[in-house]
């Protein structure tokens, strides 16, 4: 499928409407492809999931989960790259393993067999020494032996020095009347000159400033203190060398269950995925397409979902339609404004959606899956680039025909309208003709009366206007209010049928000159 | 009262500092709540907006204390900042709020130790972390501002907040305590009447009111370049002037020439929206100005730091009588040199 058709029968916009959770979701989301022809009975498990997951109940307890995963995957780069973790990263990693051990007792309930998470205790006990049985994480002090000595005495040095300096500092307050403020400073003004003077002699105290008022006091540290400090600043530099062997440790510990951390991320992911695509199912009220071998398309009530999301929005009914594509070149005639080209895009949708594993706007669906799927459709863009109309269908109807010798899904949308009708009409049947020889499923809107004049290929015609009196025109104001008189049901036609003459009616509707009206009905 | 006990008694959740220039005390300030906070047993939580905790004050060159965290204490910092912290720290959660300096990680000390600071940007990633600190057990958080960032002390984020002054603003006392009592008088404006409320509400743009209750919206852009407008469209018969945004000298120059000044009443969002010139403020205020704002800001406390790191200082008794002289009913504390002894 082409960037172009995706956007063409609204692929795009309804994918961008599956929102994963996480970026592991997205991720997955991204990878998708196509199921392929032959690849049916994948297809089947996966729809399996999706049901599953719709119908279990612990869906919403999996998407709380879910919003408390966060990305790891440049933690595990950094551990299968020998790097050390810091605190934050091995918390990430701790989180994420309670996160999954949520989800792995959740999953068990649902069985899906390739949806396993496996269980690590040993990253558990390894991320909670202590047993806190905690989210959080800490270099814990059971880590070993060696930090929880230095740590203790650490403490006690912090303790003993605070205490030295309480006493000291106390001891100075009490001899000399001053007080030290919050920064363990006292600012004792020159003017007292017996004061200052009996200050800097004292063995405890240093001058840290001076200014022409005052002399800035702190407490001088003793011997004791001075020994104590360098002691502490050594213990500091050994906790953290400590430390940082035992985040190693802990890392190369890590690193032999990085597959299976790695597998389990894949899973969330998928998970994740498939519960976007349950949620976007039930949301927007889409069924689970039967898959079939055989070249066939049945919709039941099938929809555009971005079509009827404007049309909702614009407080309109969408109509369903429903159709049985049988043959290998499906032609859909009919008046104008009577939907042939929704339905066209509606068909690509349905297709794309189910081969993407992913359930389809419709009460029914039967289908099988394409090689490729191809649109051509009135195309703006290209017009925009410099081309023509026609030119623009025959670049994207060659491409088609590039790749029919694979079973395709060809949806064509007016086929050389653009041009005159003679030639218009001889392209046209002759892209029939080659196209019924082909396994492909080829639909196509037409005007042209006789190219579905052939027993090869199926003809299914819009019901048309249906007007309470046939004699009686209504006038309307709003060519959009065509649409209540429109009977955009699928008839299949078996024989040769004149094609309704249906636009001269619309014409009339709209308010067209009378005069003009009863001219062209006298050149039909 | 002690500061701590008015926070409590008010039942305050979170607190801003706001510094009124570089080196006005603002961290000094946060070192004297924490520790007038724990000796009162209250489990605290501290962050800041932007970084802080710098060993040395990246602007002035000068040394700055670093912000103690005690063992049980929480913080909100940046995981660049955490790195470079020694207390010894729990991760307790990684927040999804980044800034310049990596996610914002909410730990509690396990082993005290000195701390970066490093907090949100944002007012709304604010909101969200001073919630996380309060859901992970913090009493009380203070939130140490960063100069010329009063955003965060919007009232719409914190429950009140402490204005730190100092003898940097400038060399004559006279003018720290004009620009002193300039910010506390903006911050602590009077709060608009239910009444005017209810209709602004509604009326979420400058607008003027009549006095027979008709509003009329000036077609102005940003209220910076509508002064003017306002002005042509104020009339005898003019209630109030409601103005979204921030209040420049422009536009109460503006204002201020109206003969109808005396009859109404301005009303601005809250008081950190006013950037005007204070020579400016005062005269209008003479002229019989009248300023309320939508809401107040409850400012419990001035600190002062009566040493400049130029080398100048004031004495500090003299600083803290006049101060208190300037601002009648608010509680001035000079925290370097002792705290609030007589309250």
């Amino acid at each position: 499928m082409t960037e172009y058709t995706a956007k063409n029968i609204n692929f795009d916009y309804i994918f961008n409407e599956i929102k994963t959770i996480t970026e592991y979701g997205s991720r997955e989301k991204k990878k998708a492809k196509p199921f392929k022809r032959g690849q049916e009975a994948g297809l089947r498990k996966e729809f399996n999931k999706i049901r599953t997951f719709i119908e279990s109940n612990k869906r919403r307890e999996i998407i709380d989960v879910l919003k408390h995963v966060k990305n790891i995957s440049e933690t595990m780069n950094r551990v299968n790259g020998n790097q050390v973790l810091d605190e934050v990263e091995l918390f990430e990693i701790k989180n994420f393993q309670i996160q999954t051990e949520k989800l792995g007792k959740m999953l068990k309930t649902i069985s899906i067999s390739d949806l396993k998470i496996t269980l690590i205790p040993q990253i558990h006990e390894l991320l909670d020494p202590a047993h806190e049985k905690l989210n959080t994480f800490y270099i814990y002090d059971e880590y070993s032996e060696k930090l929880k000595d230095i740590r203790n005495e650490k403490k006690q040095t912090e303790k003993n020095i605070a205490l030295l300096k309480r006493e000291i500092k106390e001891e100075v307050e009490k001899k000399y009347d001053i007080k030290f403020n919050i920064k363990s400073e006292a600012v004792i003004n020159k003017s007292k000159k017996e004061k200052t003077d009996n200050l800097l002699k004292e063995k405890n105290l240093r001058v840290s400033g001076e200014n022409y008022l005052n002399f800035i006091f702190k407490i001088r540290n003793n011997k004791e203190i001075d020994l104590l400090e360098k002691r502490l600043e050594c213990l500091k530099n050994e906790e953290e060398e400590e430390e940082f062997k035992i985040r190693q440790n802990i890392s190369r510990e890590i690193k032999k269950y990085s597959d299976l951390i790695n597998n389990n991320i894949q899973i969330i992911g998928k998970i994740d995925y498939l519960i976007a695509r349950s949620n976007f199912a039930q949301k927007t009220h889409l069924s689970e397409p039967e898959i079939v071998s055989v070249l066939e398309i049945d919709i039941k009530a099938g929809r555009n979902l971005k079509l009827e999301k404007t049309m909702r929005e614009k407080h309109k009914k969408y109509i369903p339609i429903d159709l049985s594509l049988r043959k290998n070149v499906v032609c859909i005639t009919g008046a104008n404004m009577g939907g042939k080209t929704v339905s066209l895009r509606m068909i690509g949708q349905i297709s794309a959606l189910a081969a993407y594993g992913m359930f389809v706007p419709c009460e029914y669906a039967r289908l099988c899956l394409f090689d490729h799927i191809f649109i051509s459709a009135g195309d703006d863009q290209s017009i925009e680039k410099g081309l023509s109309t026609f030119g623009a269908e025959i670049v994207n109807l060659k491409k088609a025909l590039d790749y029919s010798e694979g079973r395709c899904l060809i949806l064509i949308d007016e086929l050389a309208g653009g041009t005159n009708p003679k030639e218009g009409y001889a392209i046209t049947k002759a892209v029939v003709k080659y196209l019924k020889r082909k396994n492909c499923m080829t639909v196509l809107t037409t005007h042209y009366d006789n190219v579905a004049d052939d027993s090869d290929v199926q003809n299914l015609q819009v019901a048309g206007l249906v007007l309470p009196d046939e004699n009686d025109l209504i006038k309307i104001n709003n060519i959009e209010q065509i649409s209540k008189y429109m009977d955009y049901r699928l008839i299949e036609v078996k024989y040769k049928k004149d094609i309704p003459k249906d636009a001269i009616k619309i014409a009339k509707m709209a308010g067209i000159n009378e005069e003009i009206i009863s001219d062209a009905e006298n050149y039909l | 009262m002690r500061l701590i006990e008015i926070i409590r008694k008010k039942n305050y959740y979170t607190i801003s500092i706001v510094g009124l220039a570089k080196n006005a005390g603002k961290t000094v300030t946060l070192n004297y709540l924490i520790e007038e906070a724990k000796s009162t047993g209250l489990s605290i939580g501290i962050t800041s907006t932007g970084r802080d905790g710098e060993n040395l004050d990246v602007v002035t060159l000068t040394q700055k204390p670093l912000i103690f965290i005690a063992e049980g204490m929480y913080a909100a910092t940046a995981k660049n900042a955490l790195m470079f912290s020694d207390a010894k720290l729990e991760i307790l959660e990684t927040t999804g709020v980044y800034t310049p300096m990596g996610e914002v990680i909410i730990v509690r000390a396990r082993q005290g130790g000195n701390i970066q600071i490093a907090g949100p940007v944002s007012s709304s990633d604010m909101k969200y972390v001073t919630r996380r600190l309060k859901h992970y057990g913090a009493q009380v958080v203070f939130i140490d501002g960063a100069i010329d960032r009063k955003a965060v002390s919007s009232p719409l984020i914190t429950d009140a907040c402490i204005i730190a002054t100092g003898a940097v603003l400038s060399r004559d006392m006279r003018k720290v305590l004009e620009i002193t009592a300039y910010s506390v008088e903006c911050y602590t404006l009077k709060q608009a009447d239910k009444n005017i409320q209810q209709v602004l509400q509604k009326q979420p743009k400058t607008c003027i009111i009549k006095n027979n209750g008709e509003v009329v919206v000036p077609d102005i852009e940003t209220s910076i370049t509508g002064g003017k407008k306002i002005n042509e469209l104020i009339d005898e018969r003019t209630a109030y002037v409601f103005i979204k945004g921030a209040v420049t000298t422009s536009l109460l120059k503006n204002i201020g020439e109206n003969k109808f000044l005396r009859g109404i009443k301005i009303i601005i969002e809250d008081g950190t929206k006013i950037f005007a010139d204070i020579k400016l403020w005062n005269e209008l205020r003479r002229k019989g100005l009248t300023v309320e704002a939508l809401n107040a800001v409850d400012v419990i406390a001035v600190t002062l730091n009566p040493v400049s790191p130029q080398g100048y200082f004031f004495d500090s008794n003299l600083f803290k009588s006049e101060t208190k002289k300037y601002l009648p009913g608010i509680k001035v504390i000079d925290v370097l040199s002792g705290g609030d002894f007589d309250g």
